[in-house]
């Protein structure tokens, strides 16, 4: 498999008064396309930074990153927008959609500005949500609003999906679902999913884990047999 | 502790706040100001009317001798009565071009507290040696005189040395025009002259009679009864006019600028505060609906409800107090230059700012009151949570389609930051409403200011370029006999016509309205002098009727066709009866119009006329001017281009006050978008970022926003046109006088003009916008769970 994004020395911290905390301590990552994978680590361990760094939503202290060769970590703000504008999807672990936009205006949304959409029908279609399109989010529960999450990011078609915690706002049986239309995504179109969670169990179904831990990057093991999202628990 | 919160709340959204604070700092500035002006105008003008003796009629005769006086004086209601003489004489000053006009007005200097007294503001009493006077100050100052120097004036065709010897002021000449049409006074070519009636027999001879009579009235009577006994008796002296003090020139000028000040001191504010309020109210609000974990975790801790309520009123507090205290400073400071202004135009003796704190502190405590008002609206909604609610998030945004959205083919035209925004601003109905009437309000003042900045300056070129079409206008003291004179003018080298034009002075009645007006005959072939009709289309003056100006058939409730009295001691029948033939517009003065032949016929002499109109070459107007100014039977030579030069000069120096205006109702548009935009970023911080994490550009992002504030300015900026009209409308009705009244009619530049100012104010709240959309760090507000 080709490496679509790779990260050498990715540090971060912020200077908060006199004390510069590090969020991130010289990471060296490859990630390779259409993979599976599930970054792990408690809550501090640097795991939402590094998909920050990786989402190009914060800019690196040091270090260099490339998405498909070409570099992040100096390109301007308009390089940075057209990177998440093409190449990136996100879903949030509070879904963050539009509170004043229905179902299918959220995720029409993210499709006008995308370069090559997928048809915002199919994919309320496929999230299960066809019927339910001209809600707005008020009107639906949790897991129907991150599956309209899930359809808004992967409506773009973007190359990569990246989920921050996308069933830590769920019960058990919703976020089985979610996992389940991310597992689709990254099967049927050959897509790169990074999962971000501190929850251990998602991590079976990985092609890789990586395990963060005070900032650093502790390991990775390859998933063997990755398990069926419905034979994940937690 | 909570001190600090406010301090520091403040300074979070102090931009907003800042901009509130600025739009109560204009409005209470404009109170104070004007509050003091207004006092220090009104003060000073009724103590001098009062010390001084305005008078309570004027009557203006050809001539009545002394000991009639006495006789007038028993009429049933007239307090005291005096005679005076006031003529007009021409001051010859070396190196200047220009007419320059001086008004001698008669007195006696041992008389005590005359009528219409000259107040003595400098010099020395008359010694009753030589030829002296007392000037006007303006006169004295605009042409740089001093006390004792001699004026060369040209009184019965003969050259006679006045010696300036006092600087002094009546109560008549507050608001010095020569004429009613001149609008404006021009202190360095007319003044007015007190001199001792001795002297005025001394330039006069055999002329020098009393031609104006002044009169106050005793306490419970009226003005008409008087009149009504006063005129038939006055007939035989030849009584061209007689009205009452209220309609004095001057003071119908002076009272108008009273009445304006009054209003604005009123109104403006108001609006101002109006605005603030609603600013204060929902940046208070938004405040209050963040806080909510605040306001909960205070209450836990034991603070009451009142406590709470108490420090959320602070903000406003605060915000009212520091603009009243800046506004009222300002507005102090600023009632010093505008009383020196007001100084230039009136020249009321006693007229000075003085330092008062009334207007500072009534104004703090109106500000304050207003603030605290929206403040209270603006926080009560949360205080009343219980702190367990208030603890709790609240509940998501409800949704749900608009109205809007049935018009299909508008709402398919939308990409999506339009439909968010259209549907925004249908949920936020109160902030929408709010925009919609600031920027009405905003859009509305510079049109309103435009307009009638344009509106003057149209009225008197139209005045000279379409009606008034003569270069010269030679004004005869008594008239003259027609065919006689307009031969000898029309031989003059360099003039090309010469048209007849005959005044005369009449009462019109209709039932029990009349008004004192000149009917104007001109020829039916008159070029010089054109009557137009409201399309613009020129009229031949009537032979068997009247043309009156608007005005006054409103002011006699006459239309078409209604039989009109003309009483004047000068028509061989009096009083006889003509229809009004048509009513036409005139914007300075009100006149009658009639064809000079038939007007003439009316007369006990015929063929008269009482001013010539020349046309003539711009090379021989000097000429002419030096030929006639001097001669025994000519009042005055008018040099039409002198006129609208002194004109502009005048409407150069008032230009300032338009930007001043313009400014404000920038400020307003400004204020208003900033704060609703502000307030609107925090409340939607979190779905902007998301936005902007999907991969919209900062630009695309502002558009949400921006989209909805050009919407709702769009038919703000359409509702503000008719609100305009109707400004327009009750302005000028409120202006309008017997001197001049304005026209209204739809001026679509005004409206261009206003378009772009609103834009532009809106356009600088959107950059600072821009600025914060730029800088959201959107790591940070997608961590946070509103």
């Amino acid at each position: 498999m080709e490496v679509i994004l790779e990260g050498r020395n990715l540090s971060k911290w912020y200077q908060m008064g006199e004390v510069r905390v590090h969020a991130l301590k010289e990471v060296d990552i490859q990630i390779f396309g259409g993979e599976f994978l599930v970054v792990l680590g408690p809550s501090g361990s640097g795991k939402s930074t590094l998909l920050n760094m990786i989402g190009g939503m914060d800019r690196l202290s040091s270090g260099e990153l490339f998405y498909q060769g070409r570099p992040l970590h100096t390109m301007d703000e308009k390089g940075l927008t057209r990177y998440r504008r093409e190449a990136v999807g996100f879903i949030f672990q509070f879904y963050n959609l539009m509170p004043n936009l229905t179902a299918w205006e959220n995720v029409h949304l993210a499709a006008e500005i995308a370069l090559d959409p997928l048809p915002v029908d199919d994919v309320l279609a496929e999230v299960g949500l066809a019927d339910r399109k001209d809600h707005f989010p008020s009107q639906m529960s949790g897991g129907e609003q991150q599956r309209v999450a899930v359809a808004r990011a992967v409506a773009k078609n973007p190359e990569i999906l990246l989920c921050d915690e996308p069933t830590g706002a769920l019960d058990f049986q919703t976020g089985i679902q979610v996992l389940k239309l991310l597992r689709k995504f990254n099967r049927d179109y050959r897509k790169t999913v990074i999962v971000i969670t501190h929850n251990a169990g998602i991590a079976e179904m990985a092609d890789r884990v990586v395990y963060m831990k005070d900032g650093r990057l502790d390991r990775w093991r390859t998933v063997e047999k990755p398990l069926q999202p419905e034979e994940v628990s937690w | 502790m909570l001190r600090r919160k406010i301090w520091r709340d403040l300074k979070e959204n102090k931009a907003a706040y800042l901009a509130c604070l600025t739009v109560i700092t204009i409005g209470l500035m404009v109170f104070t100001s004007t509050s003091m002006v207004y006092e220090n105008l009104m003060g000073a003008k009724e103590r001098f009317y009062r010390e001084f003796r305005f008078a309570g009629g004027f009557a203006q005769v050809r001539g009545i001798p002394a000991q009639e006086l006495g006789r007038l004086a028993r009429i049933e209601g007239i307090e005291a009565i005096d005679g005076r003489m006031i003529e007009d004489v021409r001051v010859l000053m070396p190196g200047r071009k220009e007419n320059i006009y001086l008004r001698l007005v008669s007195l006696n200097p041992g008389q005590v507290h005359p009528i219409n007294g000259a107040k003595l503001l400098e010099g020395s009493p008359f010694s009753g040696k030589a030829k002296e006077v007392w000037l006007s100050p303006s006169f004295f100052a605009a042409n740089n005189l001093r006390l004792g120097d001699t004026l060369t004036v040209i009184a019965a065709g003969k050259k006679a040395q006045l010696t300036v010897v006092g600087i002094a002021q009546s109560p008549d000449f507050v608001y010095a025009l020569r004429d009613a049409r001149d609008l404006y006074p021009a202190p360095e070519t007319f003044g007015v002259a007190y001199i001792p009636f001795s002297t005025m027999k001394n330039l006069f001879g055999e002329k020098a009679l009393i031609n104006e009579l002044v009169f106050t009235l005793k306490p419970g009577f009226s003005y008409q009864a008087v009149e009504d006994q006063l005129k038939p008796r006055l007939e035989k002296f030849g009584l061209t006019s007689i009205f009452p003090g209220k309609d004095h020139v001057s003071d119908v000028i002076l009272t108008q600028e009273l009445v304006q000040m009054e209003s604005t001191a009123k109104s403006l504010p108001v609006l101002f505060l109006l605005i603030a309020a609603v600013i204060l109210y929902i940046l208070l609000k938004r405040m209050v609906e963040q806080q909510r974990g605040q306001i909960g975790t205070l209450k836990a801790f034991g603070f009451s409800g009142s406590e709470v309520m108490r420090h959320y009123l602070s903000y406003p507090l605060i915000i009212g107090i520091a603009g009243g205290v800046c506004g009222g400073l300002l507005g102090i400071w600023l009632s010093f230059p505008l009383t020196e202004l007001y100084r230039m135009f009136f020249n009321l003796p006693g007229l000075e700012s003085k330092l008062s704190l009334k207007y500072l502190i009534s104004g703090l405590l109106l500000s304050a009151g207003f603030s605290l008002f929206a403040g209270y609206f603006g926080s009560r909604e949360a205080l009343r949570l219980q702190p367990a609610e208030a603890m709790r998030p609240a509940a998501p945004p409800a949704a749900k389609k608009t109205l809007l959205e049935q018009w299909r083919w508008y709402w398919k035209s939308l990409n999506v930051q339009g439909k968010m925004a259209t549907r925004n601003l249908m949920r936020n109905k109160q902030r929408s409403f709010f925009v919609f009437l600031g920027i009405t309000l905003s859009f509305s003042m510079i049109a309103t200011t435009w307009y009638f900045q344009k509106i003057s300056d149209i009225m008197i070129v139209d005045q000279f370029t379409k009606v008034q079409t003569h270069d010269v206008k030679l004004v005869f003291k008594s008239p003259v006999p027609l065919e006689g004179v307009k031969r000898e003018l029309a031989r003059l080298p360099g003039v090309k016509k010469v048209e007849p034009m005959l005044e005369v002075p009449a009462t019109l009645k209709n039932n029990w309205l009349e008004k004192n007006v000149m009917i104007l005959g001109l020829q039916q072939d008159a070029q010089l002098y054109n009557i137009l009709a409201d399309s613009g289309q020129k009229l031949t003056p009537p032979v068997d009727g009247l043309l009156l100006s608007r005005r006054l058939a409103e002011s006699l409730d006459a239309r078409v066709g209604t039989e009109i009295i003309l009483e004047s001691s000068l028509f061989r029948d009096d009083p006889l009866t003509l229809p009004v033939s048509g009513i036409i517009p005139q914007y300075i003065g009100i006149n009658a119009y009639m064809d000079l032949q038939a007007l003439n016929r009316l007369l006990v002499q015929t063929n008269l006329a009482t001013s010539m109109l020349l046309a003539a070459d711009t090379g021989a107007i000097t000429a002419i001017k030096d030929k006639y100014r001097d001669a025994d039977l000519v009042a005055s030579v008018e040099d039409s281009s002198q006129l609208l030069d002194k004109f502009y000069e005048l409407m150069e120096s008032f230009g300032f006050m338009i930007w001043i205006l313009a400014l404000f109702a920038l400020i307003i548009g400004f204020a208003v978008i900033y704060s609703s935009s502000i307030v609107a970023l925090s409340e939607r911080k979190r779905e902007l970022a998301s936005l902007r994490v999907l991969g919209m550009s900062p630009g695309e992002v502002l558009q949400v926003l921006t989209f909805e504030q050009w919407f709702i300015s769009f038919f703000a900026m359409l509702a503000g046109i008719p609100l305009t009209v109707m400004l327009n409308e009750a302005m000028a009705k409120s202006m309008d006088n017997d001197l001049y009244s304005l026209p209204v009619f739809f001026e679509p530049f005004s409206f261009v003009i206003a378009l772009i100012g609103t834009a532009f104010a809106i356009w600088v709240a959107q950059i600072s916008l821009a600025r914060q959309i730029h800088r959201l760090v959107l790591v940070e507000v997608l961590k946070e769970r509103d």
